[in-house]
């Protein structure tokens, strides 16, 4: 016969020891506005306000409001390029810039709410 | 007298065109086989394969290496051997050809040489009874198979990304396009019509005394424990167990920890799979076991090929070291422990189950058909499909010697259905002769009379 208070606490302990955000690696290729079941429903669509990277805090204006959002290590930073026709990739902190076109994804953790993940849009190109 | 010949012919006319005309199609159907014809043969502009090169009908929807040796050179599976801009970290065809394997970069795309997993290729049978879990929906291997919102509706968005583009660079609207919503609805109402749509309910009043006993040990708590984790022989948790609202759970059963897997013995480079998660936790999705004995090899990396192997797997150090296996053990006070008649008796038990399925989905198939003769569509796919479910019913009987009468009338279901096929005049009768044979089929393996009683109750 089981003994379901251990299966019960040792599944919960199986299921913490996850990350929780999975295979979403092909997310990385989706356009700003074009996740599905989330672009329009579940993420913020908006031009990046002022960003605080040593804070770990940026805002995003979207059509309605502007709205503070959190980062945290685990958060992804991906650069949609497909309106340049290249290849997006990885991004860093230092591409959260004022003004640009950005999407952002919401992950609830035991502290609050962070950015699961951000897209920026890219547009043009920057030399460095 | 010519204002009645007038209206006699306009009469005539229209009697014709009304008989000629179809029925309206029922909109769910509608939007299934839409969504069957996208699947089957939408490239969504990329590098030529369709959802139906790594799923295809006549063969459970999914592949093998036998499959894979039937397809020709220039089949868009084996892209990668001739198109240079995928000659490299976009398929092993050493892998694929032999042990029926793809190549997944789900922990990211950011060093391909090194960073991915192979894996075999899921069914896409019985979805609708065993993707739903607590935690949101569990797609793929290790239940975390689609962008967006993670659902089975998202997730051929994840699979053109992944596996249709024409180059590795994998950029939108020039190495392949994204599925529009109508597309991802039509896409997911077909894949969750495949298949059963509800729980199988155990026990069934088998006939065979072995898969009788299989069946038995199956739900045994101090034998098999199998329903545990695969309730129902499906892929659903035990809900006095795990809870009623658990569904499909995930978890670490060692697979990863064989020794001597087939991917590695070729000497291809065949990274760790760490399974869910990025970082993975090592933990993977539960599969139902109904559709099990004919879509083999089984786990996530096709490393064992027979069902009696696969369940003799649960007999051996890497499940019983294993977090599950532990799990099991502190739970019950032992581990697995089958001696080899009770691990056929399981397998049996699998084989019966699968055979008994592929009976349903077959007569579903044919039905199908005879719908879709009404409304003058092509019937053909459904016809080639249930042909070859017959095939798989017989053989996996006859891979665990059961049931020669069954497999008799399977063999003649089998006849009917290509005779059908072949005439389209003679069609509705042979289906009809088919439907009958398969009850037969049905009849040999399953109490019926018990059934209808239970069924009753």
């Amino acid at each position: 016969m089981f003994k379901y208070n251990i299966i019960i606490i040792a599944f919960g302990l199986l299921l913490v020891a996850s990350d929780g955000y999975g295979q979403k690696a092909t997310e990385i290729y989706v356009p700003v506005g074009k996740s599905p079941g989330i672009s329009g429903e579940l993420s913020i669509i908006g031009t990046m306000g002022h960003v605080e990277i040593s804070a770990l805090t940026l805002a995003v204006k979207d059509s309605v409001k502007s709205q503070d959002i959190k980062l945290d290590d685990k958060t992804k930073i991906w650069l949609d390029n497909s309106k340049l026709k290249i290849k997006s990739m990885y991004g860093t902190p230092a591409d959260l810039r004022e003004g640009v076109l950005v999407e952002v994804m919401l992950r609830k953790t035991g502290s609050g709410t962070v950015a699961e993940w951000i897209k920026v849009q890219r547009q043009e190109i920057k030399s460095d | 007298m010519k204002h009645l010949v007038g209206s006699l012919v306009t009469a005539v006319v229209f009697a014709a065109c009304s008989a000629a005309l179809p029925p309206p199609l029922d909109p769910e159907l509608e939007l299934i086989l839409r969504g069957r014809d996208l699947f089957l043969t939408e490239t969504f502009a990329g590098n030529g394969r369709t959802c139906g090169s790594c799923h295809p009908p006549d063969n459970n929807f999914a592949i093998d290496q036998a499959f894979v040796a039937t397809l020709p050179a220039t089949d868009p599976l084996f892209v990668a051997e001739r198109d240079p801009n995928l000659s490299k970290n976009f398929e092993n065809p050493t892998l694929m050809r032999n042990l029926g394997l793809i190549l997944e970069n789900q922990d990211g795309f950011d060093d391909l040489e090194n960073n991915f997993n192979m894996r075999g290729v899921p069914h896409t049978l019985g979805l609708r009874t065993s993707i739903a879990s607590s935690e949101g929906p569990r797609t793929g291997w290790s239940g975390d198979g689609s962008p967006g919102d993670g659902s089975l509706r998202s997730f051929a968005v994840g699979a053109v990304i992944q596996h249709f583009t024409k180059s590795l660079n994998r950029i939108p609207e020039v190495d392949f396009r994204l599925p529009t919503d109508e597309e991802l609805d039509a896409m997911e109402a077909f894949q969750l019509s495949l298949g059963r749509q509800e729980e199988v309910q155990l026990p069934l009043p088998l006939r065979h005394v072995v898969a009788l006993r299989g069946q038995e040990i199956f739900n045994d708590a101090t034998s098999g424990k199998c329903f545990a984790c695969h309730f129902n022989a499906g892929a659903n948790a035990a809900p006095d167990i795990f809870g009623a609202e658990a569904g499909n759970l995930n978890f670490n059963t060692g697979v990863e920890d064989l020794p001597d897997q087939p991917a590695d013995l070729f000497g291809e480079k065949n990274p760790p799979d760490d399974g869910f998660g990025t970082p993975g936790n090592g933990n993977f999705n539960t599969p139902s076991l109904v559709e099990a004995a004919d879509t083999g090899p089984f786990f996530h990396n096709n490393s064992v090929e027979t069902i009696e192997a696969a369940v003799a797997f649960y007999n051996g150090d890497a499940f019983n070291d294993s977090p599950a296996g532990q799990l099991i053990e502190g739970a019950t006070g032992s581990g697995i422990n089958l001696d080899a008649t009770q691990v056929v008796a399981v397998a049996a038990f699998l084989r019966v189950i699968n055979s008994l399925d592929n009976i349903r989905e077959i007569e579903t198939n044919l039905e199908m058909s005879r719908e879709l003769t009404l409304h003058k569509l092509d019937v053909l796919g459904f016809l080639g499909q249930s042909r070859a479910d017959t095939e798989d019913a017989a053989q996996v009987l006859a891979g665990g010697g059961l049931h020669p009468e069954a497999i008799r009338e399977l063999n003649r279901a089998h006849a009917f259905i290509e005779a059908a096929i072949v005439s389209e005049k003679h069609r509705e009768a042979r289906i009809l002769d088919a439907i009958a044979a398969l009850g037969k089929a049905r009849a040999q393996v399953l109490d019926e009379t018990a059934m209808l009683q239970r069924s009753q109750k």
